[in-house]
């Protein structure tokens, strides 16, 4: 009895502990939502209305028509399919490379992978600036999609190498007797075998590129070739804050996230978490 | 035949070896060698300082105070986000397999969302007099009339903390979760049937079985949040009177507002050697592992 009134207890407070932490994820979701569809005037209206009746969508004809956001997002579309397709290719080499051959620096292009998953934007920020100003590549999608590869490439190297490593070799040795060439191998054997793999690492490149702020709203100065996110910060800055158009936009800007996550939630889960958690 | 396939790995490793060694190897040394030099817009030459923006840096007056706001930001977010990660973890680890899936899918969605979006959304939530936080404070018998949750300077440092842990304790969450899967059940019974306390069960089988994912989730959430910058600079921009200033927030403010370029890197390599000293003895037991692949 005494334990059952203990579990029962113990129950109770981890029901309140988990519906407590909803409220607190959902609620300002839902906040969000229902302020970019509130009319201009209701949105400070104290109390606040919590279910604004009728809704509007004056804030997203707003945002789609006389602001630059549709053009931020075909620039971060553009950025971020680039970057996944280049890492992609370059990743799955280096994976294949790793895992199949035993060579002189494997180690040490093992552990450089690691050690590129720790370094600090700031580091790397000035000497690229640098560079990119010097090709006169500031303000154009190149200089993001370089850094961006770049910084993806170890990540996704270090994704794929489990995954290739994963399938037997008598696989594509097999090929190779045959007298399949590497790339054929690469690209007609291996990859649709580690699709999953593929999937996962291009999901977390794609939401990386997505949501990155500090080198998109310094290597593109031009307004109309910002990404999204550092469009939607000088939409804070330079309009004051006009809420209703303010949250449509963040509406905007996180509803391709969540459709990904609706649809591939373990994919997506497995890239952004095996980085480098699993050695 | 032969020659070829001995060159096939470093053929295959060649288009990532040029982009790491020369968009992440190469801007680390050049970053060191900006360090050393007198770069500013102001002037034209540039001439090697030695270590004078690291004196400068350090000696600034506010550097003490950065360090400060970088510690609290990062040591006591984490802690948010672990504590606040376990217990949700817990609660949901009792409870009955139909709702803990949805709850789960629920409880990662503000770890996708990206930075400046969970900016947004809780500077919508945290309005100073009309925000519904406020509000429903006031409701419950508080008094948040006169709260700046973000231009107050004792307050706004704990509410940036709040908003990043907010995104960040899912990540606790989902790993503490795999973990708890790893917790032998027959162990747990063992103790239950012992008498033991819920806290006693906790301490010696529960804990005893997570410590290693405590760690390492530890060692990445310290990087993370140490490197944290997309909320503090939409939210605050390191104000007010640098509340909210954290190495990496000072560092870009000194690059590029201040366009001291050499200051601003001799600050980020102190920032790189903070992070090598948290990810060191990581980085070394996976290389172990590694070794034994």
């Amino acid at each position: 009895m005494h334990t059952d009134g203990r579990t029962l207890v113990g129950r109770a407070l981890a029901l309140v502990a988990v519906l407590v932490t909803l409220a607190v994820i959902v609620f300002p979701f839902y906040w969000t939502f229902v302020t970019s569809i509130k009319e201009p005037a209701d949105v400070f209206r104290s109390p606040p209305i919590f279910f604004p009746i009728p809704p509007t969508l004056e804030s997203y004809g707003a945002v789609l028509r006389a602001s630059p956001i549709p053009r931020y997002l075909l620039n971060t579309t553009i950025v971020a399919g680039s970057t996944v397709a280049l890492v992609l290719t370059v990743s799955l080499m280096a994976a294949y490379g790793v895992s199949r051959h035993v060579f002189r620096g494997r180690i040490p292009f093992l552990l450089s992978l690691l050690a590129a998953q720790v370094m600090p934007v700031t580091t790397l920020i000035i000497p690229l600036y640098m560079f990119w100003s010097a090709l006169n590549a500031v303000d154009g999608y190149g200089a993001l999609i370089g850094t961006y590869t770049a910084i993806s490439v170890p990540v996704g190297t270090w994704l794929l190498v489990g995954f290739v490593s994963a399938l037997p070799r008598q696989i594509d040795e097999a090929a190779a007797i045959d007298g399949a060439s590497t790339p054929v191998i690469l690209t007609r054997i291996v990859a649709p075998l580690v699709s999953p793999g593929l999937l996962a690492t291009g999901l977390s490149v794609f939401i990386y590129v997505w949501q990155e702020l500090m080198i998109s709203m310094t290597f593109v100065r031009t307004d109309r070739l910002k990404p999204l996110m550092a469009g939607v910060s000088t939409f804070i800055t330079s309009r004051g804050i006009e809420w209703g158009p303010l949250t449509a936009a963040g509406v905007l800007a996180m509803a391709p996230i969540l459709v990904v996550y609706m649809f591939f939630r373990r994919a997506l889960i497995k890239g952004l978490t095996s980085g480098a958690v699993k050695g | 035949m032969h020659a070829s396939r001995k060159a096939e790995p470093y053929i295959l490793i060649l288009p990532a070896l040029l982009l790491i060694l020369l968009f992440l190897g190469f801007p680390l040394v050049e970053n060191v060698g900006i360090s050393l030099v007198r770069w500013q817009l102001a002037f034209r030459d540039r001439p090697f300082v030695g270590l004078h923006n690291y004196v400068r840096v350090v000696t600034s007056g506010t550097f003490g105070k950065t360090v400060l706001t970088t510690a609290v930001w990062t040591v006591g977010g984490v802690l948010v986000q672990m504590v606040w990660g376990l217990l949700v973890a817990l609660a949901v680890d009792g409870m009955r397999r139909r709702g803990s899936r949805l709850v789960q899918s629920l409880v990662l969605l503000p770890w996708i969302v990206p930075g400046v979006v969970t900016s947004v959304i809780w500077m919508c939530m945290l309005q100073s007099d009309l925000g519904v936080v406020g509000y429903l404070i006031n409701r419950l018998g508080g008094d948040a009339r006169h709260v700046l949750w973000f231009s107050d300077t004792r307050l706004a440092l704990p509410s940036v903390i709040f908003v990043n842990s907010w995104k960040a304790m899912p990540f606790w969450f989902l790993m503490i979760m795999a973990g708890l899967m790893d917790v032998p059940r027959d162990q747990l019974e063992a103790a239950r049937l012992d008498g033991a306390s819920a806290l006693a069960t906790f301490r010696h089988v529960t804990f005893q079985h997570l410590k290693p994912i405590l760690a390492s989730t530890a060692t990445l959430t310290t990087i993370w949040t140490f490197n944290g910058f997309d909320i503090i600079w939409t939210i605050t921009k390191g104000g007010p009177l640098d509340a909210t200033a954290t190495l990496p927030v000072a560092t870009y403010i000194l690059g590029f507002t201040v366009h001291d370029y050499g200051r601003a890197s001799a600050m980020s390599v102190v920032s790189m050697v903070i992070v090598g000293i948290v990810s060191a003895p990581y980085i070394v037991a996976l290389s172990r592992k590694l070794r034994s692949l």
